[in-house]
């Protein structure tokens, strides 16, 4: 027999997110996943100065803020003809590497990890770290006031719920850690961008900041305390936990999904613009012997079981082509996200993408020596392990800067006028995913504005084959043997590191009703 | 036809601080609003706020010498019944379809000109010009009136115009309709019929 | 300032000290101390806090994560009960929702709510199942209705909250607290996204007095949204100068006025520029972006275009206008009738009085 299970709200995560599994003999059978909120920020930007995208955009999204303002200056950049010079290439790449650091961190310790403890094991920890004993003294006194909020009440534990205390009291140290080291990080943000979340100093062209020493030396302080707590904390954790108590999650691969993954270049590493840290590309069916090159043009979006229509009926669209016309009562639509697909199949993006596309051979070594397989623990090794990549390369760019500084005044930016007619997309590898911006500005003004983020990517509905997006796949098969406690659909989900918010932008103007979605 | 005594030297004197006041607030707010050369925000608007003052009092000056001074010339700009009557005529005189009616120093029409209109545009003028360079105080209640000091400063803005319509209007009448009134007006000499 | 709370070996001289600090910084004297210390320092006083977001981007509650003097975990330790909050609270599905249910029925909660409510129609943001047996979609302003009654003060956090920020012009038609749900008991925190600092201080100031701080005309603490940024900028030399940026890329200008890149900061109210953002280490202007004005009620759509100096009119019929067009042709059209006027005067000639 076959039993519904409606998860809503999906909690930390960014976003509203409904999650409905069919669960049959203990495992997931089937999936569907919901956004359950949409703005409407494309349909607000048409017929608007094209700079007010980046500064509205990059509002997608609060917790991988920067992200939406970068790919939106990027596509400007190519609208208006920019060419960022160095100084600029290097402050984004400053920002975006801040943003790694303390987005991974948080995604892990404060929005993950509480799906894997039980925080009342506290109160049995018997060491003598006097730290570890102040937590346990607080955990304890709270529980006597009884008044425990956020951390109860939760699901019930399950067989991977650690309750071992002295880690779990390490966990929730570092829980509380991870909250300031990535407040850390988001100041080293503002030191270039005025201020974090939602930046304000990357436009196309560059930056608008001319930053001085002390701003390097300001930046430089800071993220050394965040490339520790990177180094030194989150990736021997995760080392600890996949090896050890985790093993069993690794290797049997729960929450693999397509094994198609799909990553995009980024940390420019000179004004070419065809020289990156990452190169990105495109694995498929699970081949990693052969990546393929990213083509954008091979992108296009779906609307079969979304709640919008396209001319023609036609399946899919490309973005620069992308039409949002609204309808509510479509037959078999269940979502405000578009299903994009890559070559006409879904796929993932993220941290696990950008690994089997990048193919970093200190972490293949490790998953391959520990035989873990794709899933929610590999994500998490994957993000962990992207994050270290990250925080052995940002000083070289410090360093980079500091020489520039010298040499004559530091150009930042490349100040065009709006062109009266312009064509740009804008491709950011974001701690989330690929991301891209496409816009068409007419007659000074936008005339189409798209944003294919992420999310839409990973939580995508079925398409117009009925092929399911990345998340309701990764989630056959799922243990749930108790209805009652589908903790491990949460934990899979919440290890792609959703973001509703900018997942679902587009609406139709007109619109003003919303069916209500109903499952049969 | 131009006598002297029309245009009394305090009148005059004051038409005058009128004419120089606005000349240096179009010029000084007409660059706050789109500054067209570096260098010169913080000087023009001293000048603003400066000329704002002296108009503003000369303009009440005005008001009171109109009752209180020595030939109380508010009964020139006062109503009558006759001068409702003149209303149509004297539009139709403008419109070259109708003769000049037989009015008083002033016709109805700049009547309605040099007092009311005046008068509510200075009212306009003066409380959009103070809730804009005191916003908080008393004055916060007419920036929210307004919807914020951004569509304030863009009233006040056009009140400018509405200035510069006037004048613009003004003078060509001066010019073309009383040309005799001219020097009389603005060096108190009148010419001789 | 009370970033001593927690730390175990802090002397109470220490944490004296900073409370007088946190006087200060609310506006009050220092003779307040004691008062706050003890608002501050009974854990069995812990003030229960719900956070519901609505259409949001979790920017704010980012913010809050971002928060220093005190940190957030001496706040969700020492200071407050988190009895719901989406991106924080450890439970999922049915069990935050119960979580919820049960904070509402306590009732006497500080109600925090980030991001704007849809009034296009409730079904653009939904949040939770309608009840444990029916699994429709909740909509979030049903939620904030019930949520609103019983809280003992409502703080519209961000500018999505307070007026709709952002989202104010989508067709979503998202709109603030005070515009939805109530002005009574309802403090506006805008800016875009909020100020963390304001946060805690408005908090704090309710704990030790248990009423809000004084508020402005758009209820928005006087204390932190008292002034105009442009009277505070340090950019503001180079206003009187006239000196503009006009172009980025010349170093010269790198710390000019942004008047004529679109800077909002003549018509915006915050202390921005004084308290800055991530331990004040920087703020929008300082970092050479316009201000977006984002503290104002006029926020998002009345300030478009952000990053170009444009004051355009909407003309019915015909959009958006500059302004200057539009007193240009007026004052143009005028001198056009004066010049008509003077053709037909020299054509029709000047009747006389008397004519017929
Ligand atoms: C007929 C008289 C006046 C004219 C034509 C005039 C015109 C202007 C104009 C065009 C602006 C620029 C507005 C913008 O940027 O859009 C301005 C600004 C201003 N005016 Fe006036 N104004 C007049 C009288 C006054 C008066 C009586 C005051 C009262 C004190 C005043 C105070 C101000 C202030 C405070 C500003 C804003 C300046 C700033 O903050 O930079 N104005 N005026
Ligand atoms: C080019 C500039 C101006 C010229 C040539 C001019 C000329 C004149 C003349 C000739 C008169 C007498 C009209 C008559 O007796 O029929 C007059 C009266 C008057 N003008 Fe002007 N004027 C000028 C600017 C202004 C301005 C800027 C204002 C005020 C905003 C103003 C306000 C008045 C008023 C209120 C009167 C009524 C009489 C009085 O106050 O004694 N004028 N003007
Ligand atoms: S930068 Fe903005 S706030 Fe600062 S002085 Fe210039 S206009 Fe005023
Ligand atoms: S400076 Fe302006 S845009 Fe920046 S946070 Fe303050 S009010 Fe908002």
């Amino acid at each position: 027999m076959a039993n519904k299970i409606v998860i809503d709200p999906v909690t930390r995560i960014e976003g509203h997110l409904r999650i409905e599994v069919e669960v049959e003999n203990g495992v997931v059978k089937d999936a569907w996943s919901t956004g359950t909120m949409a703005r409407g920020f494309e349909a607000m930007l048409l017929g608007r100065q094209p700079m007010d995208a980046i500064y509205v955009t990059e509002r997608s999204c609060g917790v991988c803020t920067l992200v939406h303002g970068m790919a939106s200056s990027r596509a400007l950049d190519m609208a208006y003809g920019c060419k960022v010079p160095e100084a600029g290439i290097l402050l984004r790449n400053l920002m975006l590497a801040a943003l790694y650091m303390g987005d991974h961190i948080q995604i892990f310790y404060n929005l993950n990890a509480p799906d894997y403890i039980d925080i009342t094991a506290v109160a049995g920890y018997k060491g003598n770290d006097p730290k570890l004993l102040a937590i346990k003294d607080k955990i304890v006194s709270l529980v006597k006031a009884n008044d425990t909020s956020p951390f109860t009440p939760t699901y019930k534990n399950d067989q991977y719920t650690l309750t071992d205390p002295e880690i779990v009291t390490t966990l929730v140290s570092h829980y509380l850690q991870a909250i300031e080291a990535r407040a850390i990080a988001q100041k080293c943000i503002a030191i270039f961008g005025g201020k974090s979340p939602h930046q304000a100093g990357v436009i196309q062209g560059g930056v608008t900041y001319h930053p001085n020493l002390e701003d390097l030396i300001k930046y430089k302080e800071s993220i050394l305390k965040v490339i520790d707590f990177v180094e030194n904390v989150y990736w021997k954790d995760i080392l600890f936990l996949g090896a050890g108590p985790l093993l069993p999650v690794g290797q049997a691969g729960l929450g693999g999904g397509y094994n198609n993954y799909l990553s995009g270049p980024e940390f420019q590493a000179d004004e070419s613009g065809k020289d990156f840290l990452w190169k990105g590309g495109v694995v498929t069916d699970g081949n990693l012997g052969s990546v393929q090159p990213l083509d954008g043009q091979k992108i296009a979006e779906s609307v079969a079981h979304s709640w919008y229509d396209y001319s023609n009926n036609q399946p899919l669209l490309a973005p620069y082509e992308g039409q949002t016309k609204f309808n509510l009562t479509k037959e078999g639509a269940y979502s405000f996200v578009k299903a994009p697909r890559y070559d006409g199949k879904p796929y993932e993006v993220g941290p696990l993408a950008w690994a089997m596309t990048n193919q970093p051979k200190e972490f293949m070594d490790i998953v391959t020596k520990l035989n873990i397989k794709p899933g929610f623990l590999a994500r998490h090794a994957a993000r962990s392990y992207q994050t270290v990549d990250v925080a052995r390369n940002v000083l070289k760019w410090v360093d980079q800067l500091a020489g520039l500084m010298g040499k004559g005044p530091l150009i930042v930016n490349d100040d065009k006028p709006t062109p009266n007619t312009g064509k740009g997309a804008g491709f950011v590898e974001a701690p989330r995913g690929f991301l891209s911006h496409w816009a068409i500005i007419e007659g000074g003004k936008l005339k189409n504005y798209q944003q294919v983020v992420p999310t839409t990517w990973n939580g995508s509905p079925r398409d117009a084959n009925n092929v399911r997006g990345q998340f309701e796949q990764s989630l056959i098969g799922i243990p749930v043997p108790d209805p009652e406690n589908p903790v491990n659909v949460v934990r899979n989900i919440r290890s792609f590191d959703p973001c509703l918010a900018c997942a679902i932008h587009i609406i139709h103007p007109e619109s003003n009703r919303i069916l209500k979605f109903v499952v049969e | 036809m131009a006598r002297l005594e029309e245009h009394p030297l305090p009148q005059r004197t004051m038409h005058w601080i009128n004419l120089l006041c606005m000349i240096g607030l179009i010029v000084s707010g007409w660059y706050i609003h789109s500054p067209f050369a570096p260098g010169w925000m913080g000087a023009l608007r001293w000048l603003h706020f400066s000329l704002a003052f002296i108009w503003i009092l000369n303009a009440i000056f005005r008001v009171y010498f109109a009752f209180a001074g020595s030939d109380k010339d508010w009964k020139e700009f006062a109503y009558t019944g006759e001068d409702i009557k003149n209303i149509i005529p004297q539009i139709k005189y403008y419109l070259f379809i109708g003769p000049h009616p037989h009015t008083g120093k002033y016709n109805p029409l700049q009547k309605v000109a040099y007092s009311w209109l005046l008068i509510v545009l200075f009212i306009f003028q003066a409380t959009t010009g103070f809730a804009l360079l005191w916003p908080t105080g008393s004055f916060a209640g007419v920036v929210h009136f307004f919807g914020g000091l951004y569509t304030l400063r863009l009233w006040h803005y056009f009140g400018m115009f509405a200035f510069i319509i006037f004048i613009i209007a003004h003078a060509y009448l001066s010019f073309t309709e009383a040309w005799d009134q001219v020097p009389l007006m603005f060096f108190g000499i009148a010419k001789k019929d | 300032m009370l970033s001593s709370l927690a730390k175990n070996k802090v002397s109470r001289r220490d944490f004296m000290k900073a409370c007088a600090a946190m006087a200060v910084y609310l506006g009050l004297s220092e003779s307040f101390a004691p008062k706050i210390a003890d608002a501050v320092e009974n854990a069995s006083k812990k003030a229960p806090v719900v956070w519901i977001e609505a259409q949001s981007c979790t920017g704010d509650s980012e913010a809050f994560l971002n928060s220093y003097e005190p940190t957030p975990a001496q706040i969700l330790l020492d200071t407050i009960s988190l009895k719901y909050h989406d991106t924080v609270m450890f439970g999922t599905g049915y069990v935050a929702d119960k979580a919820l249910e049960d904070a509402i029925k306590a009732g006497g909660y500080v109600l925090v709510v980030e991001g704007s409510i849809p009034t296009a129609d409730p079904l653009f943001c939904t949040v939770g199942t309608e009840s444990a047996t029916n699994p429709a979609r909740k909509p979030v302003i049903d939620t904030l209705k019930e949520a609103y009654k019983n809280a003992a003060v409502v703080i519209a956090l961000g500018s999505c909250a307070t007026w709709g920020g952002v989202v104010q012009d989508t067709p979503s038609k998202g709109r603030g607290v005070s515009e939805v749900l109530g002005k009574d008991k309802v403090v506006n925190l805008p800016l875009c996204p909020c100020n963390p600092d304001h946060l805690a201080g408005t908090i704090v100031y309710y704990l030790t007095f248990k009423k809000a701080p004084p508020l402005d005309i758009h209820q928005r603490p006087l204390m932190f949204f008292g002034s105009i940024i442009h009277d505070n900028c340090p950019r503001r030399a180079h206003f009187e100068r006239g000196e503009f940026v006009t172009d980025y890329g010349d170093p010269k200008q790198a710390d000019y006025c942004l008047y004529l890149k679109g800077c909002k900061g003549p018509f915006t109210f915050s202390d921005c520029p004084s308290r800055g953002f991530n331990e004040n280490v920087n703020w929008c202007i300082k970092a050479s972006a316009p201000c977006a004005g984002c503290s104002q009620p006029e926020f998002y759509a009345g300030f478009s275009p952000l990053y170009v100096k444009s004051n355009d009119v909407n003309l019915p019929g015909i959009g958006g206008v500059p302004s200057e067009t539009v007193g240009t042709v007026a004052a143009a059209v005028t001198a056009l009738g004066v010049a008509a006027h003077l053709v037909g005067r020299s054509v029709f000639g000047k009747k006389k009085e008397g004519d017929k």
